[in-house]
């Protein structure tokens, strides 16, 4: 009983400030979209206006093309795992995910069945008579997601559902979660901060800032393909320079600048002597170099002062950039470097920058 | 930015007509709500107005509240109310902070102790109690008979029924209302915070200024403004052990039902005690957000 | 389970701070201590100390129909005003939590806290005075036990609302999203984790009532008395043993139920932590 979700042009105000400045979705049905979003953005708000938990100014929600935005939470059939889980302290966890079904009215037996069910389908069956205190933040977090679906609901809501977690445990739950998702097929959107968990678990991405959305695409559009600077910069890391059409400048000239060239630390490389001189490269000093597992992350700091960033494989013999070494950077992939117009909502930021 | 400021302008928004929770149910406040302020009018609202007609309505026809500012016994006890609520109020918080400070910093046994005494005189009433200090002030009373076994006292103690005589049980019936509160403060001071102080070669003194004073000050005046106001009402310890030269405005008022067959003049004398000290707590509580604290 | 990091910031300090709060706690043992002692005495006055040992003073208060009437006087009058009491400061303390302004909050809060701030007497003679306009409240106990109910709600609220507070916040929408109604929220979400603090309401505004005695004074029905208020005209005109020993029997009572609870609340405590630990 999956549904298609549309919010449109949603207004909210809380108190003086304008959180939401007439934002639109659209999610298809079973479609997993990750709002993400700096604290403030609007991301929760939004999430909560979806819920029902919070009323809209103007604009409209709707499921599966029906007007809800009226309805209270109780009647949207909308899951939802709060940050806090927001399990009840007082009940067992099978109590707790049979709790939608007792709200229905729905027979014991039923309940029992139900909750048994979504328990073995976040492979907590054996914990049914336990209460939340007695369990672990993971645990928690999948009695929460089984209390959510229980009831069948159209659409489910993650409000930020790693943010409680450890780093290793949140990297198992974010596949662990995609996974049930997938195997329900519900429509889901989630909030998060993180956008590695952003990437890792969604369909779209929908980056939203200052109330707004900016970009609205696939996990690899929104890394590859950055509509503005601000994306460009939230999602990974970036190194952004002037650029005129398609081609990039030499570092340190603006003049004739139509847009922002956004090259990844990956797509960069460290140019031997011998390379031809006519291609783009930023040449600079050698500011800090660090060892990451995978990878050798290289700051560079170039002649005219831009912070440049480097991805080197990590067999890379870590004595030939010590601090301070003169270096020239050039391009790996040209074809992968992406321009942003410099139109787009906050282009002139590289100026100042 | 650029693209966008024609939007960031237009105010002309409808007036927000449901912001929270669409469908969210007023009956759900009403019904919660409206009973206890339903109360609170019958309660409160109608003693007060009765209070206020009674005193205006007067056989001679008078003012009485005229009448009242101007009897001397009156205005005699009231600044004599005052002075008592404020030293007890003193007396009580420094001694509330000491007691809370010893329940948190003793050893198991010694803050059993301490707590079983804090819930003694909690759960034991306020006629037991002074009756207990009635017994220990009477002038051949128990303080007489320890002072006499010890050879420090051979005549018999004159201090019942002495303003002296009021103070330390009008402390000891007070003490709880401070020391809990100070006591909750103490235990919610953030530890990380007195260790940094020690880290950074902070003695007792510094570290008390510096961290625990600042944590419990709060608690202190509101704990300090709930036993003035409460002082300010203290009608049977004061007048069982400070006798009739010692009355308080609460005794004065008695006396006009009781006694003196003067309702009107109680009366008028009421509204001027409520009135006096529920601005004080008003004021108090916009200053000190003393219900906060307790609520 | 002693707190190192308060230890260390007291110092040297701690044997003084200890000695004063132990002088302190005399303040309390004591008074009852002497109230105790003076009640066994086999003489016929309140002398401490006592003279020989004997119990016929508590026979004496038992076998009296005026000490037990006011006992069951002052037990109905606590019951029906705690009940009421608990019943209003506890949908106060909810009900607060569903008021949006902020304003508003802070003057709702005000008022409930509000009573423990008036003096008894003045309020007692407001009640009295709404008794002489309707005089068919002058032989009930109807002002009394509104009264006394007004005096208890404050600690109530006080109670359950800080509860409330220290709750998590998100469970009432996480309740609503899963399709529960408001009153279903209220029952089976919001209620079940305040019973301990409504149960410490509920003692705590018991005995407050019960030991009230300044509003007896002016509302009681002629011939009738609470237990504080037989205590208080029994201090005034005949200071005997009787008095002592029914003191000591009602604080004893008191102790021993309150304790009791207190007790009973402190094992359930711990044990829940316990077993929280054990499968943590």
């Amino acid at each position: 009983m999956t549904v298609a979700l549309s919010v449109q042009d949603v207004h909210v105000t809380l108190g003086q400030n304008h959180v939401l400045k007439g934002v639109s979705l659209d999610a298809r049905p079973g479609e997993f979209v990750t709002l993400l979003g700096a604290s403030g953005s609007g991301k929760s708000t939004l999430l909560n206006v979806i819920a029902g938990l919070q009323g809209i100014d103007r604009g409209h929600v709707a499921f599966d093309g029906t007007n809800v935005e009226k309805r209270p939470p109780r009647k949207r059939g909308v899951g939802v795992v709060f940050q806090s889980y927001a399990l009840f302290p007082h009940m067992t966890v099978g109590e707790n995910v049979a709790f939608p079904l007792r709200a229905a009215r729905r027979p014991a037996a039923e309940r029992a069945r139900v909750a048994r069910e979504m328990l073995e389908l976040v492979q907590l069956g054996e914990l049914i008579d336990r209460r939340p205190a007695q369990l672990s933040g993971g645990q928690r977090q999948r009695v929460a997601l089984a209390r959510a679906l229980a009831a069948s609901p159209g659409i489910l809501l993650l409000d930020e559902p790693m943010a409680a977690l450890d780093k290793q445990l949140r990297e198992q739950m974010q596949v662990e979660v995609t996974r049930i998702q997938r195997q329900v097929g519900i429509t889901t959107v989630s909030v998060t901060h993180d956008q590695a968990e952003a990437m890792t678990m969604s369909d779209r991405v929908a980056v939203m800032r200052d109330g707004r959305f900016v970009q609205i695409d696939t996990p690899e559009n929104i890394y590859r393909k950055p509509a503005t600077e601000y994306v460009a910069r939230f999602v990974g890391e970036a190194n952004l320079f002037p650029a005129r059409g398609g081609e990039l400048l030499p570092d340190g000239v603006t003049d004739g600048r139509t847009g922002t060239a956004v090259i990844r630390p990956e797509d960069l490389r460290v140019l031997t002597g011998t390379e031809p001189a006519g291609a783009w490269s930023v040449s600079g000093v050698v500011r800090l170099l660090s060892f990451q597992g995978s990878r050798f992350r290289l700051e560079v700091e170039s002649d005219t002062g831009r912070r440049v960033v480097c991805s080197l494989p990590p067999q890379t013999d870590a004595a030939t950039l010590l601090d301070g070494t003169r270096v020239r950077l050039g391009c790996a992939h040209p074809d992968r470097v992406h321009v942003i117009a410099a139109t787009a909502d906050d282009a002139q930021e590289l100026v100042v920058a | 930015m650029s693209t966008t400021t024609g939007e960031l302008a237009p105010p002309e928004r409808a007036a927000p007509a449901d912001r929270h929770e669409p469908g969210r149910n007023r009956a759900e406040a009403r019904w919660l709500l409206w009973p206890p302020l339903a109360f609170f009018v019958v309660a409160l609202g109608v003693p007060l107005a009765a209070l206020v007609i009674r005193a205006l309505d007067n056989e001679t026809g008078d003012n009485s509240f005229a009448a009242a500012l101007t009897m001397p016994v009156f205005l005699d006890s009231l600044a004599r109310t005052v002075v008592m609520a404020l030293v007890v109020t003193a007396l009580t918080v420094l001694l509330g902070t000491v007691y809370a400070t010893a329940v948190a910093v003793s050893p198991g046994w010694l803050k059993f102790l301490l707590v079983a005494a804090l819930l003694l005189s909690l759960w034991t009433s306020i006629m037991v109690r002074t009756f207990g200090w009635m017994l220990l002030e009477l002038p051949r009373g128990a303080i007489f008979w320890l002072g006499d076994l010890l050879g420090l006292m051979d005549e018999p103690l004159g201090v019942y029924q002495t303003a002296l005589a009021m103070y330390p049980a009008m402390v000891a019936v007070m003490l709880p209302f401070a020391v809990l509160p100070i006591a909750s403060a103490l235990a919610a001071i953030d530890r990380e915070q007195l260790n940094a102080a020690a880290v950074f070669g902070s003695g007792p003194l510094l570290t008390f200024r510096a961290v625990i004073r600042p944590a419990i000050t709060p608690a202190m005046i509101s704990g300090g403004v709930l036993v003035f106001v409460m002082a300010l009402g203290f009608y049977v310890t004061p007048l069982l052990l400070g006798g009739p030269t010692n009355m308080t405005v609460s005794g004065i008022i008695s006396g006009q039902l009781r006694t003196a067959g003067r309702p009107d003049l109680g009366a008028a004398m009421s509204i001027l005690l409520v009135g006096g000290t529920i601005a004080i707590y008003l004021v108090a509580d916009r200053l000190f957000k003393v219900s906060e604290k307790w609520g | 389970m002693t707190d190192r990091s308060l230890l260390r910031a007291i110092g040297w300090y701690r044997a003084p701070v200890i000695a004063v709060g132990l002088l302190a706690s005399l303040l309390f043992f004591v008074p009852f201590l002497v109230v105790v002692a003076t009640s066994w005495t086999s003489g016929s006055f309140i002398l401490f100390p006592p003279t020989g040992f004997s119990l016929q003073w508590y026979e004496t208060v038992l076998t009296d129909r005026q000490w037990l009437n006011s006992f069951w006087l002052s037990i109905v009058v606590a019951v029906i005003a705690t009940a009421a009491a608990v019943v209003l400061g506890t949908l106060g303390a909810l009900g607060l939590t569903r008021v949006r302004s902020r304003a508003l909050q802070r003057w709702v809060r005000t008022l409930f806290i509000a009573p423990i701030a008036l003096p008894p007497i003045a309020y007692a003679v407001g009640l009295w005075s709404v008794d002489r306009q309707l005089p068919f409240l002058d032989d009930t106990l109807v002002s009394l036990v509104l009264g006394e109910t007004l005096l208890a709600v404050p600690y109530v609220f006080a109670l359950v609302s800080s509860a409330l507070a220290g709750g998590d916040p998100s469970l009432r929408p996480a309740a609503s999203t899963l399709g529960a109604s408001w009153p279903m929220i209220l029952w089976r979400i919001e209620l079940p984790p305040l019973l301990p603090s409504i149960l410490g309401g509920t003692l705590f505004a018991f005995t407050v009532v019960f030991d009230e005695v300044v509003l007896s004074v002016l509302l009681l029905p002629p011939g009738t008395q609470t237990l504080p208020l037989k205590m208080f005209t029994a201090s005034q005109e005949a200071f005997s043993p009787e008095l002592t020993a029914a003191s000591t029997m009602v604080s004893l009572l008191a102790i021993v139920v309150l304790g009791g609870a207190q007790l009973v609340s402190n094992r359930r405590n711990r044990a829940a932590r316990l077993r929280r630990k054990a499968s943590a």
